[in-house]
């Protein structure tokens, strides 16, 4: 037999295999490690949760780091990840959501997609601040003790998710902003904009656009009202992306 | 005019309402103080947590993550940047690769890529029902009208041609022919990606999978070039591989030839690397520069990737390629185009012609050494798995097998025997055997395999169903077996020490195969056995296969004789039933080192009664478990080891995971029948499953941090094998399914 023929089918010994088993990550190549060559066709009836079980399914993908990249980043920065870490955190998430997306059956009449997400971000947040000998911050500036298992106690945990919650609307308030300012009378939008999020003098900016105080607040209103419209709409876009009720 | 009602001011304000007479209130707005103090205080008031205030902070974050975003994108979920769709002017809309548009009656869906001639789009026909893919002209050719006229010309010639591995052309559109001024034309959809694709994720192929798509490829090549049609361009990505069949297509004829004229006539038709040296220098397309170009298709394929040099050498020998794959790579990459094959025709030939021959010389050769290493075992599954993936690439042309197909073909020539137990009986020494359907092929009890590479599989395309085969305890020792998709039924009672399948030092190899033990109508009914019994240092393979097993029985007994290695590799691979893996040794007594028992278990599921048990006469056994991906549920004890003699079980039985699901319904995860010196008695559960089972067990401090989640599962009435099991975790409910049902 030809030693090339030898080498395809390796029967090293069980030692060689077995006899240092940690760190063995890598030395082995797994079937899911490899990207599937199927290229899905995306189909716009299918949830997105759907999408994105399928890993070449760049289009889902794009909304889905779009969409919720932001939400796991800004729950990691106001939750105790260091700026200069929150990146880290934002990846470390994303990634190990390719990891359990496939695997597992996710029910949306038993959970929400974001619970899910929730539990996966919570975990890698948690495991950070652990390693870093941190705690998570609690809105309020408090800091909650946690148990000797690493387990937040059952309130802590119950703020953490409700933090998430919190972070998700605003998440989609500022999507809902980013969509109506794309749309809106630039006129409009800065009155909104300086007034109502920069906090500025209103009559100050009324003389920076020409326009009576009134009209300043009824545009501030008007836009809030897009905004909160847009705001309600893409809660409804997102949760039947995901196969919510 | 007085002030308004508070109420109607604060919902304003916050945009929750707009009074019915607003341009009134905006003069009055104007002039009070008053008013507008209001409504600054409602919507500080009312910015529940922040979101307006907050908008300011959302933005700057989003712009400091935006590269971030950006590179997971690119680099880890492998999404590139679109083009400029902008100078297309057919689309109407455009986010991310969702457009919207049209062309003719087409209605365009989404953009799925863009080569250097064309940009290519998923797109319905409204009016054939049916789902296609546009490849226009890119928009830079647009001031060109030659190019145009070139790049239609050369897809009116391809749409000429028919043959199964030549992608079809459905259409063709030209400027000013009332489709709204585009070059393009229509294809069929492909759920699937290019052999790029392929490459760039799977590397090399196998010499089986490279001979399939290969003959394919120079087939398609051949139909062409007898039609008059040069290809101009052979590459990897414009060959399209089935998603999720055997389906291989050779795309784009012609279109080289349309960007050559475009890029002027000191550039390549063609693509570097791929194109022959007088292509190079400056020659036009040949079917010698297509066969030149398939020849570098089919060194990158056997490689996984082309030679960066003309240094470098290819790393063809390393990946066990034979020699005469080698020659007939260096045939068609000939410099002089004179000295390579005549036609794609005559290299086709050649490839079947090497490929038979080579196999019917290794088998004979094979047969005249007796396979009792474990190396001469590997060569004859190498040499199984090339029979094998060669006669199924072989479908389409071969009649042989077509015919045989129904009964017991050996070595792709039909036989006459009645059943597979016949035909192991009648013909000696190693044998590839194909199945059609049908029980009565397996009517018969097989003769015990010794020192034999068997190899037999399941020709599911026959009649459309998997052979189902009933049959007895199959014994094998020494050589090997190897079963492809067949559904194995074992037939009567499994002793508590034996086995359906029996091996002894041998090697077993299952790939899509199911293997069932009929399920006992009594909930007490213990018959033990196990479905793979492997003995005496074996080494047991299984890929995309399921085993379910009764209450009483296991998927896999293994005993660790003294001084042997024992291997079990599990890959996308599901087991429902009673026990997953018991060890045992027949001996402890016996002289020499304990034997080893090695699992790696990955992208699997495991759903049973209790996962491993090391039997109390499995002293001295050193079990080491490599797990990841997996879902284990386990509704009583995970692991049950039994006291042993002179060492700790602890040290008998190693486990590793990553990224797996664990669930566990019983009191105890881990249950060591005796204390270890000054421990305490290990598992001992409030009914809960206690993470610091885990964490002891592992030996760790986090055990969640080793796992993805660690569940408890409450087993309901629900038997174990049903459909579809559900755990209760933190983070809601999660489905774990077997995808299968027991009969």
């Amino acid at each position: 037999m030809s030693p090339a023929l030898s080498l395809a089918m390796p029967s090293p010994s069980l030692v060689e295999r077995f006899g240092n088993l940690r760190p063995w990550v890598g030395r082995l190549v797994f079937a899911r490690d490899l990207p599937r060559s199927r290229v899905a066709i995306p189909d716009t009836r299918l949830s997105l949760l759907i999408r994105l079980r399928e890993p070449d399914d760049a289009a889902a993908w794009e909304r889905f780091v779009a969409d919720y990249g932001p939400l796991v980043y800004g729950f990691g920065l106001r939750r105790g990840v260091p700026v200069d870490e929150a990146d880290d955190f934002l990846q470390e998430v994303m990634l190990r959501v390719t990891k359990s997306i496939g695997r597992l059956d996710y029910d949306p009449s038993l959970g929400t997609f974001r619970s899910w997400l929730f539990q996966i971000a919570r975990h890698v947040l948690l495991n950070r601040l652990r390693h870093a000998g941190r705690r998570p911050v609690l809105e309020g500036g408090s800091e909650l003790m946690r148990g000797a298992e690493g387990d937040l106690g059952a309130s802590a945990e119950e703020r953490l998710r409700e933090e998430w919650e919190l972070e998700y609307r605003r998440q989609i308030f500022a999507k809902a902003a980013e969509r109506v300012e794309a749309s809106c009378d630039p006129g409009m939008w800065t009155a909104f904009w300086r007034t109502a999020v920069l906090d500025e003098e209103a009559a100050k900016v009324a003389a920076d656009l020409g326009i009576a105080l009134g009209t300043l607040y009824v545009r501030r209103s008007r836009v809030l009202a897009r905004v909160r419209e847009a705001a309600e709409m893409i809660e409804r876009e997102w949760a039947r992306e995901t196969g919510e009720r | 005019m007085d002030c308004p009602d508070r109420t109607v001011l604060q919902a304003w304000a916050t945009g929750r309402e707009v009074p019915a007479d607003e341009p009134a209130w905006a003069d009055h707005l104007d002039a009070c103080e008053i008013c507008r103090a209001a409504m600054d205080e409602a919507i500080a008031a009312t910015d529940d947590g922040g979101l307006v205030r907050g908008l300011a902070g959302c933005r700057r974050e989003h712009e400091r993550i935006l590269p971030t975003l950006r590179s997971l994108l690119e680099k880890d979920f492998g999404v590139a940047g679109m083009p400029d769709w902008k100078r297309f002017p057919f689309l109407e809309s455009i986010e991310g690769r969702i457009v919207t548009g049209r062309i003719g009656r087409l209605e365009l869906k989404e953009w799925l890529g863009a080569g250097s001639m064309g940009a290519v789009f998923r797109a319905v026909d409204p009016a054939l029902e049916r789902e296609v893919a546009v490849k226009v002209l890119r928009p830079e050719y647009e001031g060109h009208p030659g190019i145009a006229a070139l790049f239609l010309d050369e897809a009116r010639a391809a749409a000429g041609l028919r043959h199964e591995s030549i992608l079809p052309i459905y259409d063709v559109f030209a400027p000013g022919g009332g489709d709204d001024g585009v070059a393009g034309y229509v294809m069929p959809l492909v759920s699937g990606g290019t052999l790029a694709d392929r490459l760039a994720g799977g590397g090399a192929f196998d010499p089986g999978e490279w001979v399939r798509v290969l003959q394919r490829i120079t087939e398609a090549l051949a139909a062409a070039h007898a039609a008059g049609v040069l290809h101009r361009d052979v590459k990897p990505a414009n060959v399209l591989l089935e998603g999720d069949g055997p389906g291989v297509w050779l795309a784009d004829f012609g279109l080289a030839r349309a960007a050559h004229h475009g890029y002027g006539s000191d550039s390549l038709v063609g693509t570097p690397g791929y194109a022959a040296p007088e292509i190079v220098a400056g020659g036009t397309g040949s079917v010698a520069a297509d066969l030149h170009a398939l020849g570098k298709v089919a060194l990158e394929m056997a490689c996984g990737r082309l030679p960066r040099s003309a240094e470098e050498k290819p790393a063809l020998e390393e990946k066990s390629f034979p020699a005469w794959a080698s020659r007939w790579i260096a045939w068609l990459t000939d410099p002089e185009p004179g000295n390579r094959p005549a036609s794609a025709e005559e290299a086709a030939r050649a490839l079947v012609v090497s490929f038979e021959s080579a196999a019917a010389t290794a088998r004979r050769a094979a047969a005249g050494r007796r396979l009792r290493t474990g190396l001469a075992i590997g060569f004859g599954l190498i040499l199984a798995t090339w029979i094998t993936d060669a006669a199924l690439g072989w479908r389409g042309t071969n009649a042989l097998l077509r015919k045989g197909a129904e009964k017991v073909s050996i070595d792709g020539r039909p036989g006459t025997h009645a059943s597979v137990g016949a035909a192991l009986a009648a013909v000696p020494g190693d044998l590839a055997i194909r199945v059609g359907n049908g029980e009565a092929l397996f009517a018969d009890a097989w003769p015990d395999l010794t020192d034999r590479t068997i190899e037999i599989v399941g020709d599911g395309a026959v009649k459309g169903g998997t052979p189902v085969a009933k049959a007895g305890s199959i014994r094998v020792k020494g050589g090997g077996l190897k079963l492809v998709g067949l559904d194995l039924r074992p037939r009567g009672d499994l002793g508590s020490l034996s086995g359906f399948l029996e091996i002894e030092n041998a090697r077993l190899v299952l790939e899509d195969c199911s293997i069932r033990k009929p399920l006992q109508n009594s909930r007490t009914a213990v018959t033990g056995g196990a479905l793979v019994f492997l003995s005496g240092g074996s080494e047991f393979v299984a890929t995309r296969s399921r085993f379910l097993t009764d209450r009483g029985g296991k998927a896999i007994l293994a005993v660790g004789n003294p001084g042997t290695e024992t291997s079990i590799t599990l890959s996308d691979t599901g087991f429902a039933g009673g026990g997953f893996l018991h060890v045992v040794a027949t001996d402890p007594a016996a002289a020499g080192a304990p034997g080893t028992i090695g699992v790696e278990i990955a992208d699997s599921t495991v759903i049973c009664s209790g996962a491993f048990r090391l039997g109390r006469n499995g002293a001295g056994v050193k079990v080491a478990v490599r797990s990841r991906n997996n879902l284990w549920q386990s509704s009583d004890v995970f692991l049950s080891a039994k006291e042993q003699d002179g060492g700790s079980v602890r040290e008998a039985f190693v486990f590793e995971d990553e990224g797996s699901l664990l669930a566990v319904g019983g009191e105890r995860a881990v249950e060591w029948d005796a204390a270890p010196a000054g421990g305490e008695r290990q598992g001992e559960g409030d009914g809960a499953l206690a993470k610091r089972d885990w964490e002891s067990f592992l030996g760790r401090q986090d055990a969640s941090e080793w796992v993805d989640w660690i569940v408890q599962y409450r087993p309901g009435r629900a038997p174990l094998w049903n459909n579809e099991l559900s755990f209760e975790g933190r983070g809601g409910r999660l489905l774990g399914s077997m995808g299968e049902t027991f009969e």
